[in-house]
């Protein structure tokens, strides 16, 4: 079930209705049973694989809680290794296989281990990672074992952030189940407020520019020059409406049932390097590596090249999560390696500033930083979207080709069939309009809101304000949302 | 909670009214779909050949040149499985049917209209035909919102003409849709077998034949004649097709044919077409649908007697 969905638009209103008006301690039951029914309308018998993860890792917490010494680590271990080693045999078995082959192939080995025929449960990868912060944090002294077993379940599997996070921690979610919330009026409309705008980044943004993306990616070998860069630009905005508009969604839906989950972004393409990049974008998964890989490897309280190499192997991972792809592989290392140029790079580029004088103008540097920040975080996008390495080559071989022509011709711009090649990239021109007025929109939106968190959307404006803007928000995902289903772009990790 | 509920009344209110005008008066914008049920509903028992089909018969064939009284209900995309399904609905009431032409183009035996870039056109079979899309899929909003399955944008172009549109201005009164002189910029016949080909997939094989045995069962326990054709294309398109491919549709027709004992005309390289002939690689333009009809009509009187 898509938030996105008819399906949803049922599902959830008769959630909260039936939440608020049984008694509270019914409520987590409540909770968990729909959790379930919005997981099984993915594929059903998958819930078994989830049941599987959440009986280790309940009885894995209370067995390290209860046990000393090197049976807590023990635990841990059998916990972490059986959770991993469902996410390897879904996701990554397949990927090592074919690379294994390939191997034993060139060397002409007899190998013939079969590829398994299985479809990855919809956020796997999510959910695991949830498991595993449960078990980590109880090793560490830091969360006591939740003995309720319905709740450690409805903490995996609370439907709001099921399937595509926010990736939460046990302090900050299992409590609330356990508190009593009621229907407060500001509560429910921020929260709704917060569902309605994510739907309209989701539905009106981010899947428009989808049909854009997908006319290139899905067979970038016809394009060249400014179709290719505009088709990645339009990427990067798409990655971003489509997640942190499903966020908005997990988070305002939460919030209209009284839960407070964290936030997810905080406008990313907004930043002036590489390590800011990665403290606003996909925060809670960010947050989990730097906490349970980076942190325990050593962070940067240890010798450079150690701290870089700690680096460089947090993004690697990271970048496995995402996808069992090659491609996902190079992004990875890519953005560890910009990250350890940024650190390395630092001083030098400090003194470069100040030698051009760059420093003297404050807003222009600002402005410099972040478009630098932003062409290398569209770069490193080309290898997340394209379908495999070899697209991904292509593309960046073929970002400039014929670009000199195209631009020349596009100083007549509104006039010129270059530009209907370029930058329609095969759409209506009425869809690039739309685009421009919801982006327009969306600016407005952020004038009024001055920056600030989606959170609190328009919180202390005039009804004169408001209420214009939610009808435009309802209109624009009424007339201008594309109205096919597209998945969440993060629902396939 | 009743504060929220008024709020959301009001709010919703104006949302409701706009969005029920849209709806209605898309619902009454006269298509395709529209054109052809309410044709067969009206005129199925005095129809003597019935055409089935996609595109390349709802361009190339124009039953005004049949010496029969014939209608084209093919329509754009239309797969295997709603031909069956249109030519089960009415096959009671198409009392003095003769004959049914089923075309089989390139694709049609591999072809899985649910899974394809058109399959938003399902929702026309369900809304106007009313008939069930072959995957079950979940509740789709296009099943119940006619704004959104013209496409919100386009619902408001037509709102700035009143909704005076006709979509069904170029289909004539026997179901053929007109297509003059040449595509502006066409795909090449590549470029058209490419697409023809990523339409196709090996799971919906057994499926499409299934179909096809059934439309000829039940046109023969009516007493129809049944006559399978492929319908002509430019040569840019046939040196492009997979032999391997076309030999299997080639092989599959043959079995069926023998073993229903009915007829096949193959158009596909038929040497009476020019590029003249063609919209595009693989659609006849008006010239090309009259030549094709013609010879068609011509074959089809000759296996009927």
């Amino acid at each position: 079930m898509l938030f996105n969905s008819i399906e949803f638009l049922i599902f959830f209103p008769t959630v909260v209705f039936l939440y608020f008006f049984i008694p509270h301690k019914f409520r987590w039951q409540l909770l968990l049973v729909s959790s379930c029914v919005f997981y099984m309308t993915f594929i059903p018998a998958y819930i078994l694989v989830l049941a599987v993860l959440i009986i280790i890792d309940y009885f894995a917490g209370l067995f390290i809680e209860r046990s000393i010494g090197k049976k807590r680590m023990i635990f841990l271990l059998i916990s972490i290794i059986s959770t991993c080693f469902t996410l390897f045999v879904f996701k990554y078995f397949n990927f090592f296989n074919a690379n294994l082959f390939g191997i034993a192939h060139f060397f002409h080995w007899n190998y013939s281990l079969k590829n398994l025929d299985l479809v990855l449960p919809i956020g796997l990868s999510f959910h695991t990672f949830q498991s595993l912060s449960y078990v980590i944090e109880i090793y560490n002294g830091k969360y006591k074992a939740e003995h309720n077993f319905g709740i450690y379940s409805l903490y995996v599997m609370f439907f709001p952030q099921l399937v595509a996070g926010p990736i939460e921690r046990p302090q900050n979610l299992i409590h609330q189940f356990y508190e009593k919330h009621t229907f407060e009026y500001q509560r429910v409309v921020d929260g709704l407020k917060q569902i309605v705008l994510g739907l309209f980044k989701k539905i009106v943004i981010a899947d428009r520019l989808a049909l854009f993306v997908n006319q290139v990616y899905n067979s970038p070998t016809d394009y060249h020059g400014l179709s290719l860069i505009a088709a990645t630009v339009f990427f990067a905005f798409q990655i971003y409406y489509d997640f942190s508009g499903y966020s908005d969604m997990a988070i305002g839906a939460a919030k209209v049932m009284g839960f407070n989950l964290m936030d997810n972004f905080n406008h990313p393409y907004i930043s002036r390097s590489i390590p800011e990049f990665w403290q606003r974008w996909h925060i809670s998964l960010s947050a989990w590596f730097r906490d349970y890989l980076y942190i325990p490897l050593g962070g940067n309280r240890v010798k450079i090249p150690r701290w870089y190499f700690n680096l460089f192997i947090t993004f690697l991972v990271s970048g496995l999560w995402h996808g069992a792809n090659w491609t996902f592989v190079i992004w990875g290392v890519l953005n560890g390696f910009y990250y350890v140029c940024s650190v390395a790079t630092a001083d030098v580029r400090k003194k470069i500033v100040e030698f051009i004088r760059l420093d003297k103008f404050p807003i222009f540097h600002k402005y410099v930083q972040i478009f630098i920040t932003f062409c290398l975080t569209c770069f490193g996008w080309i290898f997340f979207r394209a379908k495999n390495v070899g697209d991904a080559l292509y593309i960046i071989l073929h970002l400039f080709s014929g670009i000199a022509g195209e631009l020349s011709n596009s100083l007549k711009f509104l006039y010129n069939i270059q530009l209907q090649e370029s930058f329609l990239l095969g759409q209506p021109v009425y869809e690039f309009f739309a685009l421009i007025l919801s982006f327009s929109f969306v600016a407005i939106l952020y004038f009024f809101q001055k920056g600030g968190s989606d959170r609190n959307l328009l919180s202390g404006k005039s009804v004169w304000v408001r209420w214009p803007i939610y009808y435009a928000l309802i209109f624009g995902i009424v007339f201008l949302g594309v109205s096919t289903e597209m998945k969440f772009i993060y629902f396939q990790f | 909670m009743v504060k929220l509920f008024k709020k959301l009344i009001i709010l919703a209110f104006p949302v409701i009214i706009i969005v029920s005008i849209f709806e209605y008066n898309l619902s009454k914008i006269q298509n395709s779909y529209m054109f052809k049920k309410n044709f067969l509903d009206k005129n199925a028992p005095t129809l003597q050949v019935l055409t089935l089909g996609s595109s390349h018969a709802l361009v190339g064939i124009n039953p005004i040149f049949f010496s029969m009284n014939g209608f084209n209900v093919a329509d754009t995309s239309q797969s295997l499985y709603y031909d069956y399904q249109i030519l089960n609905k009415y096959a009671d009431s198409l009392e003095n049917l003769k004959v049914v032409i089923i075309p089989v183009s390139y694709f049609s035996l591999k072809y899985n209209f649910s899974s394809s870039v058109e399959s938003w056109r399902e929702n026309f079979y369900k809304k106007v035909w009313g008939l069930d899309s072959e995957n079950k899929s979940s509740i789709n909003v296009r099943n119940f919102s006619y704004m959104a399955l013209y496409g919100q944008i386009r619902s408001l172009f037509y709102a700035l003409k009143f909704f005076d549109v006709n979509l069904a201005s170029n289909i004539s009164k026997t179901g053929w849709y007109r297509l003059d002189g040449k595509e502006t910029a066409p795909d090449s016949g590549k470029e058209r077998v490419k697409y023809h080909e990523s339409i196709m997939e090996e799971s919906s094989f057994t499926e499409n034949i299934n179909y096809l045995k059934k439309m000829i069962e039940l046109a023969k326990s009516k007493g129809v004649t049944v006559v399978l054709i492929t319908t002509p294309v430019a040569p840019d398109y046939f040196d492009n097709v997979n032999s391997k491919e076309y030999n299997l549709m080639q092989n599959t027709i043959k079995k069926i044919t023998e073993e229903y004992n009915v007829k096949y005309f193959n158009y596909f390289l038929d040497k009476n077409f020019t590029p003249d002939d063609f919209f595009n690689s693989d659609h006849l333009n008006v010239e090309g649908a009259e030549k094709f009809s013609k010879i068609l009509n011509a074959d089809i009187n000759k296996e009927y007697k």
